[in-house]
């Protein structure tokens, strides 16, 4: 008997992904959130590593989604398929990111976390891509497409060892089909600016 | 301050643990979350640290958050809706309140008066970034958000909890002994994770400032065996077109011609909340002026009625043509410096201007 206590007769203002949400997010094929740590790869760029987790409890596997430019998407506005966005990572700062090195574990690219408070190069874009000229739903899936190199965000199948045992290797892949699904989970959302009403006491 | 917030806070003052209807303002048939943010609005604004002249604000505070305490929990609101007060006591004897529990909308920059606490297993803190602009840091703003997060409840059946390692000894025989680990667990119940969706209401108070945290008690991740952890809102403030902020101050420039910093000017600014400052001079500027225009600043975060200074910076900008011979003898005319001969002195910069 599950009861989730859902916040009834108020305008939802939570269907959609809004820019300035914090979230996690869960690759469909291995329920697995995106997550990064303070733990670099050992090999490729020696960057901050990005992974996929098991645990769902964790502050580590929550990212700040932004527009790609302060004006494209203002605070509170529905995330567009097809638009650019910014993932960064809120406990590190430091942004989603890939560029030409392998990944650590399979013959892929490698995705990183880079930056600094937020700040990182081109290659932190991403594309979301869902259908039609269409919000990004809550309770359905995108696949997050890298601009600079136009691969796809993906959980390879392959785990770590020590010291980060049981965690995925996330990667960056030619194919689109495959693990690239990814649906959002907790998070805390930005609700838009229309739905401020409030009667003060 | 409204005549409605006004006769509110008068009920508040007369009602208490004997009238938590009342005092929290709803009626007994209202939603738990109604209840839940009818407290944290009351709760901001009765926080004994922003009532520090009313010697009975930490009671009242304390009378607040046990009210939110019972309404909030099914069994202890049915004890109460028979019993008031007493029913409740009676039952738990006195019960050990846990200080100021429950959520707790936090617009206190992360001052929760020194709670004496046990080391009690927290879950993560989850942090949140917040975009502001200059004006709503200046005008106050409500931002809404919904929280989806994840909490532990009970579920049918029993799990090893408490699990250590024990010594046990063994009789051999012949008075000898043996030493061996035992693993040992307790049996607690069974928890699993459901989702639930919360409502915060973020309040950005006039004067607050980039870097600000606001913190929502228990509103960050779970904790099996523990308690959750808390959420904190991190205000980031983006930059303005016409204004940089400095403390209290306000920075802006001003590009004014040749002729108006010879004969005089006035021209006027609007500022954050749209009303309309002059900035005049009638004596002679020179590039580098600064002028400071007082109370046109931002507001203080502890005392609002008081505002820091705007800083105009003045530039002025020279005709680029050059003047024909007859124009040069007017001006040299006019200006008549021929007393100020040309001066070297040392240095990089120019020492009337900052970079």
């Amino acid at each position: 008997m599950l009861l989730s206590t859902l916040f009834l007769g108020a305008v939802s203002a939570t269907d959609f992904v809004t820019c300035g949400s914090v979230i996690k997010l869960v690759n469909k094929a291995y329920t697995m959130r995106l997550h990064s740590h303070e733990v670099t790869y050992g090999s490729g760029s020696g960057q901050q590593s990005v992974t996929g987790f098991r645990g769902e409890t964790d502050s580590n596997s929550y990212w700040w989604i932004r527009g790609a430019s302060e004006e494209s998407c203002k605070r509170g506005d529905s995330v567009m398929c097809g638009s650019e966005v910014l993932l960064t990572h809120i406990n590190t700062m430091k942004n989603l990111h890939s560029h030409q090195h392998r990944a650590p574990l399979t013959n892929n690219q490698e995705v990183s976390a880079y930056g600094n408070d937020g700040a990182g190069d081109a290659m932190d874009v991403w594309e979301v891509i869902c259908g039609g000229n269409n919000p990004w739903r809550r309770d359905s899936a995108v696949k997050l497409k890298h601009k600079g190199t136009q691969k796809y965000l993906a959980a390879s199948g392959q785990q770590f060892n020590r010291p980060i045992s049981g965690q995925m290797e996330i990667v960056a892949q030619s194919k689109s089909g495959g693990a690239t699904e990814w649906k959002v989970a907790e998070g805390a959302f930005v609700s838009p600016p229309s739905v401020n009403i409030h009667t003060e006491l | 301050m409204k005549l409605l917030s006004l006769l509110s806070l008068l009920e508040v003052a007369l009602a208490g643990r004997d009238n938590c209807y009342k005092y929290l303002g709803v009626s007994k048939s209202e939603a738990t979350k109604k209840i839940k943010s009818a407290y944290r609005k009351l709760a901001a604004k009765m926080h004994p640290d922003k009532n520090p002249d009313d010697p009975e604000a930490t009671q009242k505070f304390q009378d607040l958050a046990w009210c939110h305490d019972v309404l909030t929990d099914e069994k202890k609101k049915k004890k109460y809706d028979r019993g008031g007060e007493k029913a409740i006591n009676e039952d738990n004897g006195a019960e050990d309140f846990e200080g100021f529990g429950g959520m707790f909308g936090g617009m206190f920059g992360g001052m929760f008066g020194g709670q004496q606490r046990e080391e009690i297993r927290k879950g993560d803190l989850v942090l949140v970034p917040l975009i502001v602009t200059l004006e709503e840091l200046y005008n106050g703003a409500f931002i809404d958000m919904t929280r989806t997060k994840r909490s532990y409840r009970e579920a049918p059946g029993q799990r090893d909890c408490n699990c250590r390692v024990e010594m046990r000894q063994k009789r051999m025989g012949m008075g000898q002994f043996q030493i061996f680990q035992e693993q040992v667990c307790d049996k607690c119940p069974n928890m699993k994770l459901i989702s639930d969706d919360e409502d915060l209401e973020i309040e950005i108070e006039r004067g607050m400032d980039h870097g600000h945290t606001i913190d929502y008690f228990g509103e960050g991740e779970p904790k099996l065996d523990g308690e959750p952890g808390d959420l904190q809102i991190v205000l980031r403030l983006v930059k303005h077109k016409l204004f940089e902020r400095s403390g209290h101050d306000l920075y802006t420039n001003l590009t004014i011609s040749l002729e108006d910093a010879l004969t005089g000017f006035e021209t006027t600014i609007k500022h954050l909340d749209g009303h309309v400052v002059t900035v005049k001079r009638s004596d002679i500027t020179w590039s580098g002026f600064r002028m400071r225009i007082k109370n046109e600043g931002m507001p203080v975060l502890e005392d609002n009625t008081k505002f820091g200074s705007m800083i105009v910076t003045i530039d002025v900008q020279f005709p680029k043509k050059s003047l024909s011979a007859e124009q040069k003898k007017v001006i040299s005319e006019i200006l008549n410096q021929s007393d100020v001969q040309p001066d070297f002195y040392n240095g990089i910069k120019y020492p009337k201007m900052r970079v």
